[in-house]
């Protein structure tokens, strides 16, 4: 049979390319006026799933940026702390170059102190620096001041600041997989340690010892006399005076007693000390004062001098030592290494005694122990005189000091340093995201957007089918047979 | 004189076929409708005068112009593209619920994580706390209202399989009405054409609704079979019906039978397919990524520690459904395995911090099992209370617990003959659970004796490190040991095999029995439809376990959680959470792309085969003109005739 065509035909068809175009051009309608090619995920899934990863990372990029100007906020800060720091330290180290002349008077020496007891606490100020809020110096411990003081003296002077932060930096995520350390911890900035030789200054024979110490900063070693004994045979005895006022230390055979009985009864001669001027002593002598050729001293009672004993004797004199100006002391063993305790902190010090001759006190100088506050708070005690030193013992302690100095800011340069550097890094990071995140942008906008000028044309043809098809749809339903008969 | 007959036949039969005329034009736009014709046929010639002359015309037959070839195809058509349209409203509607517009689950999974990511930048900052809780909730609400969006859709499909199912029932009791009117014409050899027409198109209407499958019998009889399983058996209607099954799908059986038909096509079929194949799949991939996502971030918030440390009291938020069964049968929806759980409990007074190990086996141990180990730790107590089916853990006046797993503050010091005192301390950043044991090598004063050593093991006996604490060292200074963990010894004497131990511990809960009881979790819930943020970290969001050292400006615990968006925890591990998501997105965009495509496609095939049908069975009111006009003039040809036979009697008459 011929292929019959109907008018219906005409009609459904004129009706659904009518409706194709009609929903063509909604189509492109839609992309006309939102610009966007994906409206919904079946417009293209493909393009759809790229754009979502797209949207993530940029969106996580966004975060990326947000944390990267959270980092390097906290590390401007941070920095500017630390060339504060930088310039307190240098300021001390003119201070402590100017006190070590010896020819400046105790007026002079108490201002600079006072200078340096300004700088310390502008320090202190400076390590417990804040960015909204947080201090910058407490590593992960944000919310508790890092450094407090946690000593004075009587008059009020910071005797000693401790670090309360935690030990571990704080971290922001910059980057994928990628965290820098933001908020160092106080104790690597102003606490960093470098131990070195421990000197000790001073004339008891007193020396540095084989172990490892952990004081720090300068210290005082006590050095005192408990006991002395005498060998037997002469029938020397200890002076009522001695335990407090004998000044020699040493094991039997380090000082010599010599008696030389003039009398023969026991009842008068002389008596001497190392070689030491003779002195005369008389058998109702219970607290005789006896010095040797070098200032040592002892106290002896003669009264039971056996008679007619003349020649030398060897003395055992004991003795304790103290880092704690005497609170807890250790007897001394004149060994080649003793350990002496601070009571409270139990740092300790560790002394060769070997060669402990005489009482008297050491300055010990920790090599290489010092922190920031330690270093201003020693080099302002020690203009202020507190240990008692000479001006020749001062230039030399604050000359030698300086060297701590260096170190101490070394470090924070060093800090500086490192944390200008992650700022440079994160500055070129930020760039880089910032790249990264234009060019998602346009692939995302590659992928999303529609081509305007296409749709436009799109636009144009189907407009210009819908009326062909209206147009010939029209034409063809008016035609009929019955126009034509009569 | 058959004269008279042969031209009444010419004027019946063009009477008839002008009646058909009329049928035909006036049917032309009645749906369903096929064009009839009139099929003439002379009549038996009757012998005159040695000659077979023709008595006339004759109706023969009135035909139905159809090609059943093309009407099953178009059949066909009408179930599928039903089926078609069906899903494709379904998977429009949801295409544009988890369309990835602004504010989408995509964006707020990505969003939650970043912000997570930025608090972990400055965790202390109880404001961003807030907004990162904010964003949580966004995250939660989201799929709250998504899964509240897919029931709906869901309840909107039962009603219409409901309503399909009420249509098709009716529709099957009026073909079986039809078909005894079809027979008993037919008997009588008369062609029940329009009754045929309107059959045809009930069954049409059918297929629209579900795939049919049609056996004609004699007669015009015609039976149909819905999903193999005969519907309309001459006059007699069978019935479906729906109902759930145990999954919770929607089958469809005959009235009286529980075997389920096996429904393709049409409406109904459109709408199963969609409602328990594809609904039931974004559904369950939606909660599959919810419930990933639940149990990941609560394992690590677990670990994690407040702004005010440790815990008072902790209840747990998923319950078991039986504490007296083991765990593994006990209905948890995160299902724990076999390991260990670390807790810490510190003296708030001392700070003194203890680490105390639970081991758990689910497969024999019952929730109140777990309660009576952790009970066994010195200061805590846990409850498995019956009614609700949680754990509860309590800790004694003035001390706390936690499971973030640090290190011990002291080390047991009974292995140690000399003066000197252990202490360590760090992170463990390692990656497994480990016991560091150190033991002193030589003896002497730390810190004084040469060569005084420190050898450091872990449990499988390997040496991690090997440290001077003899000369050289200064006492109570830290030592790095390995993995974040040091240590330090302070002065005093130290004697060969000395020793000490602690744990390391980077997993503090390798069971996964604190997500599955919900203890310290961050969500709550398990499902799209009732995940949450834990309502008292809303509250008091100081205590989002940020930390895993409890300071407040350490968020690692935050940037675990953070990081766990790069890992490919689904698709088998394939796939991130947002991968996951985007390919849901994706592949639901892929399936109304292809529907789509199927649709205009049909769309396409209808057309043309309506244009075929049409030119069959079409009514062309020009084509019926000109036939009218033929038969016209056929009627006056054999008006004519008989009046010129009448005339010729006429003549006859006047003759007589």
């Amino acid at each position: 049979m011929d292929f019959r065509i109907t008018p219906q035909v005409i009609v459904s068809r004129g009706i659904a390319y009518a409706q194709r175009n009609t929903a063509e051009l909604a189509n492109l309608q839609d992309q006309a006026s939102s610009g966007k090619r994906l409206l919904r995920p079946s417009d293209d899934p493909i393009a759809t799933v790229a754009v979502l990863a797209n949207r993530a990372q940029s969106l996580r990029l966004d975060s990326y940026l947000s944390n990267i100007r959270e980092a390097r906020g906290g590390l401007d800060v941070s920095v500017s702390a630390l060339q504060e720091t930088s310039d307190i330290l240098s300021q001390a180290r003119q201070i402590a170059i100017e006190g070590s002349h010896a020819t400046i008077d105790a007026a002079a020496a108490q201002s600079l102190a006072t200078e340096v007891d300004a700088l310390l606490g502008r320090l202190i100020n400076v390590s417990n620096t804040q960015n909204t809020g947080r201090y910058i110096f407490a590593g992960t411990a944000v919310q508790t001041a890092p450094f407090s003081v946690t000593a004075r003296d009587n008059e009020g002077y910071v005797q000693s600041v401790t670090y309360g932060g935690s030990s571990e930096r704080a971290q922001v995520t910059v980057s994928l997989n990628q965290t820098v350390g933001t908020f160092y911890t106080g104790s690597e900035v102003f606490q960093k340690r470098d131990r070195g030789a421990t000197v000790f200054t001073g004339a008891t024979g007193a020396a540095p010892g084989t172990g490892t110490d952990s004081a720090t900063g300068q210290g005082t070693l006590l050095v005192s006399h408990t006991l002395t004994t005498y060998a037997a045979g002469s029938g020397v005895q200890a002076g009522v005076s001695s335990v407090a006022g004998d000044t020699i230390l040493g094991p039997a055979g380090a000082h010599t007693l010599t008696v030389n009985d003039t009398s023969g009864t026991g009842a008068s001669g002389t008596i001497s000390l190392d070689g030491g001027p003779a002195v005369a002593f008389s058998n109702s002598d219970t607290d005789l004062k006896v010095n040797g050729a070098a200032g040592q001293l002892v106290y002896v009672d003669t009264t039971a001098i056996t008679a007619g004993f003349s020649g030398n004797l060897s003395i055992t004199a004991d003795g304790a030592l103290s880092v704690d100006n005497g609170a807890t002391s250790t007897a001394i063993d004149f060994s080649s290494n003793q350990t002496v305790t601070f009571g409270t902190s139990g740092a300790v010090t560790n002394v060769d005694s070997s060669n402990i001759r005489v009482t008297g006190s050491e300055h010990i100088d920790y090599g290489g122990s010092y922190d920031a506050f330690q270093l201003l708070i020693a080099l302002r005690d020690d203009l202020r005189n507190t240990r008692g030193l000479t001006d020749a013992e001062r230039s030399e302690q604050l000359s030698a000091r300086l060297g701590e100095f260096d170190r101490v800011r070394n470090n924070v340069l060093q800090v500086l340093g490192q944390q200008s550097a992650t700022l440079q890094s994160l500055e070129s990071l930020e760039k880089r995201v910032q790249d990264i995140q234009l060019e998602t942008t346009k692939q995302t906008s590659d992928l999303e957007s529609a081509d305007i000028s296409q749709v436009v044309l799109s636009l144009q043809e189907h407009q210009n089918l819908l009326q062909l098809t209206l147009a010939s749809t029209a034409r063809l339903m008016s035609e009929s047979l019955l126009d034509f008969l009569k | 004189m058959g004269g008279v007959f042969t031209g009444l036949s010419a004027l019946s039969s063009s009477q008839r076929a002008l009646d058909i005329i009329g049928q035909n034009i006036a049917n032309a736009n009645t749906p369903g409708y096929h064009r009839q014709a009139v099929r003439l046929a002379e009549t038996v010639p009757v012998e005159q005068g040695g000659f077979l002359i023709g008595t006339g015309v004759k109706v023969s037959d009135i035909q139905r112009l159809r090609s059943s070839v093309l009407e099953s195809a178009v059949t066909r058509l009408t179930y599928e593209s039903a089926d078609t349209s069906a899903q494709l409203t379904t998977l429009q509607q949801v295409e544009s619920l988890i369309s990835p517009s602004e504010g989408s689950v995509h964006d707020d999974l990505e969003a939650f994580f970043n912000q997570f990511e930025q608090l972990a930048s400055r965790p202390d900052d109880q404001p961003l706390r807030r907004v990162m809780l904010g964003s949580a909730t966004a995250l939660t609400d989201q799929l709250n209202s998504l899964g509240a969006n897919l029931d709906r859709i869901q309840g909107d499909l039962d009603g219409q399989i409901h309503q399909s199912v009420d249509q098709i029932n009716a529709l099957a009791r009026q073909i079986a009405a039809i078909n005894p009117e079809i027979q008993r014409a037919e008997v009588q050899h008369i062609p029940a054409n329009d009754q045929r027409d309107q059959r045809d198109q009930l069954i049409n209407e059918l297929a629209g609704l579900v795939g049919v499958q049609t056996f004609e019998h004699d007669y015009g009889v015609t039976n149909v079979n819905v999903g193999g399983w005969p519907l309309v058996t001459s006059d007699r209607a069978g019935e479906i019906q729906a109902s759930l099954d145990a999954s919770g799908s929607i089958v469809i059986s005959l009235k009286g039978q529980t075997q389920p038909l096996a429904i393709s096509g049409g409406k109904l079929g459109g709408l199963l397919e969609a409602r328990n194949q594809f609904l039931s799949d974004v559904r369950s991939r939606l909660n599959s990524l919810t419930s990933e996502l639940v149990q990941r971030v609560d394992a690590v918030h677990a670990t994690g520690l407040g702004l005010f440390g440790g815990f008072d009291f902790l209840a747990g938020s998923r319950a078991v459904n039986d504490i007296t069964a083991p765990l593994a049968q006990a209905g948890l929806a995160f299902a724990p395995q076999a390991g260990s759980l670390f807790i810490s409990v510190t003296d708030t007074a001392t700070g003194v911090r203890t680490l105390n190990e639970v081991v758990i086996d689910p497969a024999t141990q019952s929730l109140q099992n777990v309660a009576a180990s952790i009970s066994g730790i010195s200061h805590i107590q846990a409850l498995a209370d019956a009614q609700t089916g949680t754990l509860k853990i309590i800790a004694e006046p003035g001390y706390q617990f936690d499971f973030a797993g640090r290190l011990e503050t002291a080390p047991d010091p009974s292995g140690i003959t000399g003066t000197t005192v252990p202490g360590v301390s760090g992170k463990y950043t390692g990656a497994s659970n480990d016991v560091f044991t150190f033991q002193v090598s030589g003896t002497g004063t730390v810190g004084v004796t040469p060569n005084l050593q420190l050898l450091v093991t872990n449990s499988a006996g390997g040496t991690v490190a090997s440290l001077n604490i003899g000369q050289g060292y200064e006492p109570g200074s830290v030592l790095q040991v390995a993995d974040g963990v040091t240590v330090t010894l302070a002065s005093g004497t130290a004697n060969v095999g000395d020793t000490f131990s602690t744990r390391v511990i980077a997993q503090p809960d390798t069971a996964g029995i604190l997500p599955a009881l919900g203890l310290n979790s961050f969500f709550r819930g398990d499902n799209i439809q009732d995940i949450g943020v834990r309502a008292d970290l809303l509250t008091n969001p100081e205590r989002l376990g940020a930390s895993a050292s409890g300071q407040p400006g350490d968020g690692s615990r935050l940037r675990d959680i953070a990081a766990l968006r790069d890992l490919k925890l689904l698709g088998g591990g394939t796939q991130t959470f947002r991968e996951f998501h985007a390919a849901t997105v994706g592949d639901l965009g892929r399936e109304v792309q292809d529907l789509t495509s199927q649709q205009s496609q049909q769309q396409l095939l209808g057309q043309r085969l309506e244009t075929e049908r049409q030119s069959i069975s079409g009514v062309d009111p020009n084509e019926e003109l000109v036939h009218m006009l033929q038969f016209q003039r056929s009627f006056q040809m054999a008006a004519r005739y008989i009046t010129a036979v009448n005339q010729a009697l006429d003549e006859l008459v006047h003759i007589l």
